[in-house]
């Protein structure tokens, strides 16, 4: 009888502890492990590494792979997937923003899940290899930061919000990871309307992102070369484009108190500078509207080279961050 | 030392309270696990099953344990979030599974020309009932088999109308 009621006790823990995990992991957030390399190396980092590749099977040299010293290596490096906490509140209004990491099921096989980035909203014009697609109302262009193996919308196209399960927030094993993810967008801005219908052109001499050749302003529109910020040079323009613009912030700057906002990339996101919005100091107010964009933020000059440091200007009007 | 019996009266309250809490608690997450993964009502309204349902709208029971195991046939009336926006949920029929070639005309107001189509792996073809008025696979393509969330079973209101949906 005592055993009866025990089993019985320990069964309805279990049953209630089950269902409220359930709850729980299907409203508030979940862990889930990531398979495969698609995103390294912002998740699983060690699987693209070069230290991965030569501990994979078909790379190593036949005489170790029974070594177990070598095998010992291959668990602890190859293994050790990465854990990350995905959060299902984002569900209940199906509100994303460019550069979010999501889960969702695979359109050709339903059991499946993958997670992958989204970088494309509904109504925004993706180029891929050969043309460019309009994402539909209620859809998302998908793709793996590591683009060489990532199974995306490259291949299967545009997904339905629908088949979203959940947004990766962080990630949570192993412990010296934590912290390491971060959405390579600022988050917290509603990029649902800045829309990037497509990458504006500029014809003639241009500034642009030293990473992937986005351009960004004509030198006609290039006000002053003798900024100067902590980290170096920085050059003041009247006008910038293929870039969105981030949160507002106050900061104390060289010459006072501004209120800037930081702009990213449109197309690989990296932070290239800065927007003035309001300046509070009167003699300031000329830079109101206009963009600061920073040398370190490997930026071409239209000569192809990084800016040239030994530039003999004097450093005027300076402002430092 | 006063306080010592005010923490101990509150001892006994909060327990109580935390022990009801929980109990709701408990029994909201029962409630999402069974509307989730065994059965829910619905409410679905709209002219785009007619005859089936009725335009001024039905109370249906649709049950959400055979589409996880793939189970979804040719003819089920299905709970599908739609396409073109998550946050809707549309109720249509399955007309095609996966491999499926499937002719429909691309509007029957107008002339005759058929449209064929082959439904790709991992997707299926759902239609309305009414092929006059209702947005269906013939507007937005065949959909992915994960975007259903239950069939449909039986209708419980109106009460004239209880039963099977045939």
């Amino acid at each position: 009888m005592g055993i009866q009621n025990l089993l019985w006790q320990v069964t309805k823990k279990a049953f209630t502890g089950g269902i409220i995990g359930v709850t729980i992991s299907d409203r508030c957030c979940s862990v889930v492990p990531v398979r495969g390399d698609s995103m390294s190396p912002t998740l699983n980092p060690q699987r693209n590494s070069y230290l991965g590749k030569c501990l994979l099977e078909e790379n190593a040299p036949k005489l170790i792979l029974f070594d177990p010293y070598f095998l010992l290596i291959r668990l602890l490096i190859l293994d050790a997937d990465d854990y990350v906490l995905v959060e299902k509140f984002c569900l209940q209004d199906y509100k994303f923003v460019r550069g979010d990491v999501v889960v969702f099921s695979s359109p050709t096989h339903f059991k499946d899940k993958y997670i992958k980035r989204i970088v494309g909203l509904p109504g925004e014009w993706i180029s891929s290899s050969r043309d460019v697609i309009r994402v539909p109302e209620g859809h998302c262009w998908v793709e793996g930061d590591n683009k060489a193996s990532s199974l995306d919308s490259r291949t299967f196209g545009p997904i339905p919000l629908g088949l979203i399960r959940g947004r990766v927030t962080s990630v949570v094993w192993p412990p010296q990871r934590f912290l390491a993810f971060r959405p390579r967008f600022s988050s917290g801005v509603d990029l649902l309307k800045m829309g990037r219908l497509f990458v504006i052109d500029l014809q003639g001499e241009t500034y642009s992102c030293k990473h992937c050749h986005t351009p960004f302003a004509l030198t006609d529109d290039l006000i002053s070369k003798s900024f100067h910020c902590k980290h170096g040079r920085a050059y003041l323009f009247e006008n910038v484009v293929n870039v969105t613009v981030g949160e507002m912030e106050h900061r104390i700057m060289m010459t006072g108190w501004h209120t800037v906002a930081d702009i990213f990339c449109v197309c690989c996101g990296s932070l290239v500078g800065w927007k003035y919005e309001i300046a509070y100091e009167k003699s300031q107010k000329y830079k109101e509207g206009k963009f600061i964009i920073e040398s370190r933020f490997k930026v071409l000059g239209p000569d192809g080279g990084g800016y040239d440091m030994n530039e003999d200007e004097p450093m005027i009007g300076s402002d430092e961050e | 030392m006063r306080w010592l019996r005010y923490l101990n009266q509150w001892r006994g309250t909060a327990k109580e309270a935390f022990d009801q809490v929980s109990i709701v608690a408990k029994f909201l997450c029962l409630l999402h696990v069974t509307d989730r993964y065994i059965i829910s009502s619905t409410h679905v309204q709209g002219p785009s099953m007619l005859p089936t349902l009725n335009l001024t709208g039905d109370v249906i029971l649709a049950e959400h344990v055979s589409h996880r195991f793939g189970k979804i046939g040719l003819g089920d009336v299905v709970l599908v979030r739609s396409p073109t926006d998550p946050m809707k949920m549309v109720t249509k029929r399955v007309l095609g599974l996966e491999g499926h070639r499937l002719s429909f005309f691309a509007d029957p107001l107008v002339g005759d020309d058929s449209v064929n189509v082959v439904v790709p792996k991992g997707h299926v073809w759902i239609q309305g009932d009414n092929v006059h008025a209702s947005t269906d696979s013939r507007n937005f393509g065949p959909v992915p088999y994960d975007l259903i969330e239950g069939k449909a079973l039986l209708r419980v209101w109106p009460l004239r109308c209880f039963g099977s949906l045939r």
